[in-house]
């Protein structure tokens, strides 16, 4: 293609392009596995207080907002669509249309936030819960999994906001958008990891 | 992997080119795929939240935590395997993507399969360590609410208070 003299290669130790990109994307892979441990042992123990208080843990899911909460499943999809969007559009060297993307991505991240901080002031403000034996286990599993879930949420904000001023600079092309993907392949394991937080926290108790 | 079937793609800057002339840098897929998987994921979502309105049964709402988690489990496979393009990924991919789920599966039953047998054995198991913590969890948030409205009968016993 003849793009090759224009990689940004930069003084790496890697003998080709081709060996940037590859490793580049493992690395997120072993660093996403790293963060399935990181929620699993959450989820495990969530498991465990589940099993162990049942009634009342069916009690607390029906505490929280099914809506919002499904409202926020659907945006934080609809980012991971674009996120997908904005690395096509990469691997075809459109530029423009990575910045358009990620602002959308963006849009839906932000929405996703705001959503979410209207839960926690429902919750810690407006001392709506109920406060019963055993909720301070669910809730503090509640705000453990969800607040580091939007941590991880606002860490690639930042992440795509990177990706969105580098593409601004034209920086990203057929043979180099490495960047893009490996944040893209970040993102959505953010989605993946509420695709089991909504019915986990909000749905087995059933719709209030 | 898709490399037999040569498809031509026009780029950006109005080039043609074939998946082989792409130097390995990844697989691109259509457009079209990711709508639909897209569209699937929007539909698992609904039906998800339809199906929590029943108690579908199987005792302590037991098919109801199964069909959640298998719905849950076909999304994040569309999400890592059309998305994440785990798909066109090479064996050692997978084999990171299975290995920390594979472990995951492990410390859950393990750890589920521990206090169930303990739970059996001795049925009080764990039961007075839980108490004694909500005694205390119980107590600093009785004693929260007190010092806001400011009843707190007589804080000098327990110490190091500080404002």
């Amino acid at each position: 293609m003849g793009h090759h003299e224009s990689l940004p290669l930069g003084h790496t130790h890697f003998a080709e392009p081709e060996q940037v990109y590859h490793s580049a994307k493992f690395g997120m892979w072993v660093f996403l596995a790293t963060e399935v441990h990181l929620f699993g042992a959450l989820f495990c123990t969530f498991a465990v207080y589940r099993w162990r208080y049942f009634e009342d843990f069916q009690q607390f899911a029906l505490s929280l907002n099914w809506r919002l909460g499904g409202l926020n499943t659907i945006v934080l999809l609809t980012s991971s669509y674009f996120m997908v969007r904005a690395v096509d559009a990469a691997q075809k060297g459109l530029n423009k249309k990575v910045n358009s993307f990620c602002n959308l991505t963006l849009l839906c991240a932000l929405t996703f936030l705001v959503v979410k901080f209207f839960e926690y002031r429902a919750k810690l403000i407006l001392h709506e819960p109920p406060i019963f034996p055993h909720s301070h286990i669910f809730y503090g599993l509640y705000f453990t999994m969800t607040g580091i879930h939007g941590l991880h949420v606002l860490l690639g904000m930042g992440a795509i906001w990177w990706l969105k001023m580098r593409a601004k600079r034209e920086e990203f092309s057929v043979t180099y958008y490495t960047p893009v993907e490996v944040v893209g392949l970040y993102w959505h394991l953010v989605d993946v990891v509420w695709i089991y937080l909504f019915p986990l926290l909000y749905l087995l108790g059933g719709l209030a | 992997m898709g490399h037999s079937d040569k498809e031509w793609k026009r780029l950006g800057d109005g080039s043609l080119i074939t998946e082989d002339a792409q130097v390995g840098l990844g697989h691109i897929v259509p457009v079209k795929l990711y709508n639909l998987v897209f569209t699937a994921l929007l539909m698992l979502t609904i039906v998800t939240v339809w199906v929590a309105q029943y108690d579908i049964g199987g005792g302590h709402g037991a098919m109801n935590l199964a069909v959640a988690m298998l719905i849950a489990t076909i999304k994040a496979a569309l999400v890592t395997l059309y998305f994440m393009h785990l798909n066109w990924e090479s064996k050692i991919t997978w084999g990171i993507v299975i290995y920390p789920l594979f472990i995951f599966a492990l410390i859950v039953a393990g750890t589920l399969g521990d206090f169930s047998v303990k739970e059996r054995i001795t049925p009080s198991f764990g039961h007075a360590a839980t108490e004694a913590m909500e005694k205390v969890a119980t107590g600093a948030y009785k004693r929260n609410i007190q010092r806001e409205q400011g009843t707190l009968p007589d804080e000098s016993h327990h110490g190091g208070e500080h404002h």
